[in-house]
C-alpha cells in the first residue's frame, strides 16, 4: 500500500484511509472533541498524502502515521486557551509518555492491520481469544466447531502474524 | 522467522500453553518436550511474539476504545463510551487535486508548511468520492444482522489471495459485502467481477464489479438470492461481454439461511 501511495495511487490512500482512519481517529478523540478530532484526522491523512514522497515504502508507517497524528493534536491543543486544555489527556500527548504511548498505538494498529491479512477463519479465531477473552474451548462452542479446528487455526493464524509483523509489510 | 515445515510429530498447543489453558501435567510434559525439539521450541518464538503483540494490541484497543479491538465477544453494551464503531463515522476523506505536488522535506519555513486546521477543514467541505459512499455502504451493512459468512478461497491452490463474504439481512434485501486480500492487481483491460452460483445448475446472477480497493458492496433481493448459495469472484477481459469470462479466481459457499 505505501508503495502504491508513492506512486500517485489516490485509491491506496483511501484504502489506509479505511484501515487506519478509526484508530486515528479514537486516539485523536483522547485529545481533542469530536469534532475537532474529525478536523484533525484529514489534516492528518491530507499530510500523509502531501509528503508521500518521502514514505519509504519497505518500512511499516504505522509509528509516522500516529507521529502525524500526534503532532496535529498538540497543535489543535496550543490553539486553545490554557484553561481548557485537558491536563491529563496532555500527559499522554507530550514528553517521554507521548512518545511511548503513541508508540504503543502505533504498534496496536500495525497488529490489527496485520490480523487483518489473516485468512477470515483464523482472524475469527484469534479475535475471539484475544479481544473477546474467550478460551480454545469457549471459542469452539461458539462457532459450533471442533476444538482441534480451532487450535489448528489459532496455531496457523499466530504463526502467520508473526510473520506479517516481523516483515513490517503492512501499510 | 521459523521453518514451515513444522516438526514431525503432532504440533503441540502452544496457544494453549501461552494462554494458560493447559492443566499441571500437560504444561510439565510440553515444557520437557520443548527442551528437547529444537523445531517446537522454535516455533514457541512465533507465537510467543504474536501472543505478545497481540495481548499489547488489546490492551490499547481497549483504552482506546479503539475500533476492531473489543469486538470479539462482546456485545453492544460492553462497548466504551465515545469508541469509534466503524469506519462509517469517519467524514469523508478529500484529496487536494492530484496536480498538487508532495511536499518538500520539512525545512527552514515551517510555519508557512505547518497545515491549518481551518484550512484544512475547508478544503474538505465537499463530500465526494468512492471512499465516502463506500464507506455509508460498509456502515449500513454493518449494523444489520449477519445470516451468512464465509471465506472466499483461491481456485488455484498456487495463488495466496483470499477473502470473506458477508452477507446482512435488511429486511427483504440481502446486503453482501465482498473482501479479498492479496490478490493481484488484474491484467490490464481485464477487471475481478463477483457473482453469485449456483453449483447444482451453474447458474450466475452478476452482482457486479470488485472496485480495486479489492472489497465490494452488493445489495440483492433476499427471494432472488434464495436460488443461490456460493459467491464467485471471476477474472473479466474489458470486451463488452457480460457473461462469466470462465476464469473464476476465488469462490465461497455460504450456509443456505439467507433468507
Amino acid at each position: 500500500m505505501a508503495q502504491r501511495i508513492v506512486d500517485d495511487d489516490e485509491r491506496a490512500l483511501e484504502d489506509g484511509y479505511r484501515l487506519y482512519g478509526p484508530m486515528v481517529l479514537s486516539y485523536l478523540r483522547r485529545f481533542v472533541d469530536a469534532d475537532e478530532a474529525n478536523d484533525v484526522l484529514q489534516v492528518v491523512f491530507l499530510e500523509l498524502w502531501r509528503s508521500r514522497d518521502r514514505i519509504d515504502p519497505t518500512r511499516p508507517r504505522e509509528g509516522w502515521l500516529f507521529g502525524i497524528a500526534r503532532k496535529r493534536a498538540i497543535d489543535q491543543l496550543r490553539r486553545r486557551r490554557p484553561g481548557v486544555i485537558p491536563m491529563d489527556a496532555v500527559r499522554d500527548l507530550v514528553g517521554d509518555d507521548g512518545d511511548r504511548f503513541v508508540d504503543r498505538v502505533a504498534w496496536a494498529a500495525e497488529v490489527r492491520a496485520g490480523l487483518d491479512r489473516l485468512p477470515v477463519e483464523q482472524q475469527e479465531a484469534i479475535e475471539l481469544s484475544y479481544f473477546g477473552d474467550l478460551t480454545q474451548p469457549e471459542i469452539a462452542a461458539q462457532l459450533g466447531i471442533p476444538l482441534g479446528t480451532v487450535k489448528a487455526r489459532m496455531a496457523r493464524g499466530m504463526r502467520r502474524l508473526a510473520d506479517i509483523v516481523d516483515g513490517g509489510d503492512l501499510l | 522467522m521459523s521453518s514451515r515445515d513444522g516438526p514431525d510429530h503432532d504440533r503441540p498447543d502452544l496457544v494453549g500453553l501461552l494462554a494458560g489453558e493447559l492443566g499441571r501435567a500437560e504444561t510439565i510434559d510440553m515444557a520437557r518436550h520443548l527442551k528437547t525439539c529444537p523445531g517446537c521450541a522454535e516455533e514457541l518464538i512465533d507465537v510467543a511474539a504474536a501472543n505478545g503483540a497481540l495481548i499489547s494490541a488489546a490492551r490499547v484497543g481497549r483504552d482506546l476504545a479503539m475500533p476492531g479491538f473489543n469486538d470479539g465477544g462482546a456485545g453492544p453494551t460492553d462497548r466504551a463510551p465515545g469508541r469509534v464503531d466503524d469506519r462509517d463515522a469517519l467524514p469523508a476523506l478529500t484529496l487536494p487535486p492530484k496536480s498538487a505536488p508532495p511536499m518538500r522535506p520539512r525545512g527552514r519555513n515551517r510555519r508557512r508548511r505547518r497545515w491549518s486546521v481551518a484550512a484544512a477543514a475547508a478544503a474538505v467541505i465537499v463530500v465526494l468520492g468512492a471512499l465516502g459512499v463506500t464507506a455509508a455502504r460498509f456502515s449500513r451493512s454493518s449494523k444489520r444482522p449477519i445470516v451468512a459468512q464465509a471465506a472466499l478461497r483461491p481456485l488455484d491452490a498456487t495463488r495466496s489471495a483470499t477473502g470473506s463474504v458477508t452477507v446482512a439481512a435488511d429486511g427483504s434485501t440481502r446486503e453482501l459485502t465482498v473482501r479479498t486480500w492479496d490478490l493481484a492487481r488484474p491484467p490490464a483491460q481485464s477487471f475481478y467481477e463477483v457473482w453469485l452460483l449456483d453449483p447444482a445448475t451453474l447458474k450466475m446472477l452478476p452482482m457486479g464489479v470488485l472496485p480495486p480497493s479489492g472489497s465490494g458492496f452488493y445489495a440483492v433481493a433476499a427471494s432472488l438470492m434464495s436460488g443461490y448459495s456460493a459467491v464467485d469472484v471471476s477474472l473479466q477481459p474489458n470486451n463488452g461481454n457480460p457473461t462469466h469470462s470462465q476464469t473464476s479466481v476465488l469462490r465461497a459457499s455460504y450456509r443456505a439461511t439467507t433468507t
